[in-house]
């Protein structure tokens, strides 16, 4: 499992930062930071649930689930939506000064 | 000593290849990904048997004494008639007291067998029963031939080689782990029992250390030559989901299994070490002889004390059965180890508060004080009120298992594949301060005990229960 995930992330990181290239969306380093840290957090609850489930223990997997799950969610919501409010208003701002 | 590598375990394999995938695409971004991949050395180390080598967590540290502390002036050799399961009920509660407790064990379990109780039931009651009891004997079986009786030299080797050569056969017949003690006569050897019995016998023979060149038995006397040194101390797991549907019949399952496939694995290392020329003598019954298994477990750096008064393993906790056999082949003994179960059960006290007799301790810190003869002297420990023990268990109605402790210990979790219990125990191992949380998650979690005991009967759960 950790294999596929590692593949997915490898993959993922790659086509983020050209993407994020090719659009011009400039991210800053805590931004980053908090997709790193939710993204891990992400990885973990899922992880820890299906192990949990393989071991017979239902109830700590779905405890976990949601209790690494969503302050994962919290923070990849902050790392996508703090880079796209500013670039929106950024380009607002350039769209304005052209015209 | 030759360091036959295998250090890496299927699941280091996968995460290193998941690490390694990752890294691929981020080495594609021009970044530096360290190598977190052990190289293989040579062909030797690619050859060899993970088998032979202990693959121990990095947070479990060998230590110079056992986080127990001991005091081997005080300690003597134990008597085996005190212990519950041979003649220390009777003689802790008196005649009367004891008949009374044993006509309720058979009260109670007719009582639930009619009432069709899940775990209970009359399935449940079978499959305890249904324990074959394969022969278990002090005296090697002679069955095969001795280098003597071939015309060639016994085998010689390094202890070293030696305690890998015997981990590797134990590990191949189904131990889980396998550790050496040396046998010291003002330590070690009086972990050694005085007496000797089996479970529910009255009256069992002395054992006797010697001066003389063969061991031999009578009904009164067993005799261990004083060159039979070194002990190897091996392990049987318990299955977990039974382990967690304590206190029913079902957790007798895993320990009946453990004491068959010991006189099994006694049997055959008997006679691998008779075949190399050495001697190796057993427990006499399929049951707990010769010796105090967690006292040689400790000093043979297989896991510590607890304050269930078992031994707690890095691997599996509580659950595992111990068994030993004492020889005349040189083996290198291991060191005790700490990751720190002695500091953890001074906080966490969850098998004292589930212990429905309550005969396991709850005070916080471990004590000199014995309370009968039926605990060991010498031993600073959360000492157990044993009569407590078995006659809540012959008073349940259960055959023979009660193993709630076993059950609950935040320590003790199967498979342990999720990273929450990987860091839980490393933390354990290193920053006792979040002690008191780690036990608070546990309960919140809802580890340990199954409320569903009947579930047993639709699972598919792989062979002996393990996996």
């Amino acid at each position: 499992m950790l294999f596929i995930i590692g593949m997915v992330a490898g993959a993922g990181l790659m086509w983020l930062v050209f993407w994020l290239t090719q659009n011009k969306v400039a991210v800053r380093w805590y931004e980053w930071i908090l997709g790193a840290l939710g993204f891990i957090l992400a990885v973990w609850a899922i992880h820890d649930f299906f192990a949990s489930m393989a071991e017979y223990n239902e109830a700590a997997g779905r405890s976990l689930l949601w209790i690494l799950g969503i302050p994962a969610i919290i923070l990849l919501a902050l790392a996508i939506s703090l880079p796209w409010r500013r670039n929106r208003k950024l380009k607002a701002v350039v769209a304005e000064t052209v015209k | 000593m030759p360091k036959y590598h295998s250090t890496l375990s299927r699941r280091e394999f996968l995460k290193a290849l998941g690490i390694g995938a990752a890294g691929v695409g981020a080495a594609s971004l021009g970044m530096a990904v360290p190598n977190l991949v052990e190289p293989v050395h040579d062909l030797d180390e690619l050859a060899s048997s993970t088998l032979a080598v202990p693959n121990r967590p990095s947070y479990v540290k060998e230590v110079d004494k056992p986080t127990v502390e001991v005091d081997w002036s005080v300690m003597s050799r134990f008597d085996y008639h005190n212990v519950m399961w041979a003649a220390g009920l009777q003689k802790a509660l008196g005649k009367t007291q004891f008949d009374l407790v044993n006509a309720a064990q058979q009260g109670n379990r007719l009582l639930r067998l009619k009432q069709n109780k899940p775990g209970y039931t009359l399935r449940d009651d079978a499959f305890v029963n249904a324990f074959y009891g394969a022969p278990s004997s002090y005296l090697p079986p002679t069955t095969n031939s001795t280098p003597a009786d071939l015309g060639v030299p016994m085998y010689q080797d390094t202890p070293e080689n030696n305690a890998r050569m015997v981990r590797a056969f134990l590990r191949f017949h189904g131990a889980a782990q396998v550790g050496f003690m040396e046998l010291d006569t003002n330590t070690t050897e009086k972990l050694i029992y005085s007496y000797d019995t089996g479970v529910g016998q009255a009256q069992g023979p002395k054992i006797t250390i010697a001066d003389v060149d063969q061991p031999s038995e009578t009904t009164e006397e067993r005799i261990m030559p004083k060159k039979a040194r070194w002990v190897i101390i091996y392990t049987i797991r318990m299955a977990d989901e039974l382990m967690r549907r304590a206190p029913t019949e079902f957790v007798v399952g895993p320990t009946n299994l453990g004491y068959n496939l010991k006189s099994i694995i006694q049997g055959q290392l008997q006679l691998f070490l008779r075949g190399l020329g050495y001697m190796g003598l057993g427990e006499a019954s399929p049951y707990n002889d010769l010796g105090s298994k967690v006292g040689m477990g400790i000093m043979a750096g297989l896991g510590e004390h607890s304050r269930a008064m078992h031994i707690i393993t890095p691997e599996y906790g509580l659950r595992q059965r111990l068994f030993a056999l004492v020889t005349d082949l040189p083996l290198a003994p291991g060191k005790p180890v700490d990751f720190g179960v002695m500091r953890f059960c001074r906080v966490c006290k969850k098998c004292s508060d589930i212990c429905p007799p309550k005969a396991i301790n709850g005070e916080t810190e471990p004590s000199w004080n014995i309370l009968g003869d039926y605990n060991q002297q010498g031993i600073k420990s959360w000492h157990r009120i044993e009569p407590n023990c078995l006659s809540y268990i012959r008073q349940s109605g259960s055959s023979q298992g009660c193993i709630l402790c076993f059950a609950v210990c935040p320590l003790s979790k199967g498979k342990n594949e999720s990273i929450y219990q990987s860091l839980i125990k490393r933390t354990i191992a290193t920053t006792p301060t979040f002690d008191r949380a780690i036990r608070k998650m546990d309960d919140y979690l809802g580890y340990g005990q199954r409320s569903d005991p009947d579930t047993f009967w639709d699972m598919d759960l792989p062979p002996f229960g393990w996996d």
